[in-house]
């Protein structure tokens, strides 16, 4: 058994309601019994992500910290580094989708929480890939739709109101009669990013 | 991933048609949805809690982290589950009448 750590307590992103992202890799057939929090995968599995290239391969490669191993090896530095990202403009059109149908839906009721939330993840995600393909290096800040050379215009609150939201949906965390409205103006600068984001990577898929 | 949300959104969008702000379901995550419950013990609903337990394992959201997971939704009779959510909502109203 291998427990690994990353997240924003590794990247020094430290905020009262971040939690500790771990990840626990187990040999095939072995019999651990996890915590609901801790994302589990047997080595095989793990392989599989890294030769898949997937995004969160490139995650672990880029963040993971060993925290324990059963026999002083360290199963993700083993597989050294992930296959490139070949789906990342249709993971990108799927957050595309899934940010164009947030956004509807808060047009509509601006207060609706689990909307909120995953138009935070749609932007994050988005601009996740946006880094990888266009910067060269892949951002896994939870603010990197503020750190990439096209960034969101949408005011920090807001996205921070969003990304509580988030954590409402999946770790039940928020005084939800905290949370005002969001702003009409605020949504439809998200809706021109997204446009210019989705833009860019047809332009992107056809120049390259 | 689409549907997996639009799913999501249409369960709990049936369930907070009976519920005051501060008192909404955010998710279908398995916390998310017993504090849920906690936050409207008083309207009895463990068995709806129960029920969308059961509709989270179906979406394949009931351990929901940052990201949704990825591979096809489930095939998924979402006019009756929600047709179901109602019947349980309107019983949990008409118990504590």
């Amino acid at each position: 058994m291998w427990i690994y750590a990353y997240g924003s307590f590794v990247r020094g992103e430290v905020e009262p309601d971040s939690d500790i992202d771990l990840i626990g890799v187990s040999s095939p057939g072995g019999d651990f019994a996890y915590p609901d929090f801790v994302q589990h995968y047997t080595t095989y599995e793990l392989a599989a992500i890294f030769e898949s290239g997937d995004l969160f391969a490139h995650h672990l490669n880029s963040e993971s910290r060993l925290l324990y191993s059963v026999d002083e090896s360290d199963i993700i530095k083993e597989l050294g580094p992930p296959a490139r990202y070949v789906n990342w403009r249709k993971d990108l059109d799927s957050f595309v989708e899934v940010a164009k149908f947030s956004t509807e839906a808060l047009f509509a009721s601006p207060t609706a929480v689990f909307e909120n939330g995953v138009l935070y993840m749609a932007l994050r995600d988005m601009a996740m890939i946006y880094s990888y393909q266009q910067m060269g290096q892949a951002n896994f800040s939870k603010y990197v739709p503020y750190q990439i050379d096209y960034p969101l215009s949408m005011g920090r609150a807001s996205y921070d109101a969003m990304r509580k939201c988030r954590l409402a949906s999946t770790r039940g965390l928020l005084r939800l009669d905290t949370l005002g409205a969001l702003d009409v103006s605020e949504l439809e600068s998200a809706v021109n990013w997204i446009n210019e984001i989705s833009n860019w990577s047809r332009n992107y898929a056809t120049t390259n | 991933m689409l549907q997996r949300i639009k799913q999501q959104a249409a369960i709990i969008g049936a369930i907070n048609e009976y519920c005051s702000e501060g008192h909404v379901l955010a998710g279908l995550s398995q916390v998310a949805i017993a504090d849920w419950a906690d936050r409207n013990s008083n309207l009895r609903v463990e068995h709806v809690r129960v029920r969308l337990i059961s509709i989270a394992k179906e979406i394949g959201c009931l351990h929901d982290r940052s990201n949704p997971p990825k591979g096809k939704a489930s095939l998924f009779n979402l006019e009756l589950r929600i047709n179901e959510i109602h019947q349980e909502m309107q019983n949990c109203f008409n118990a504590t009448v």
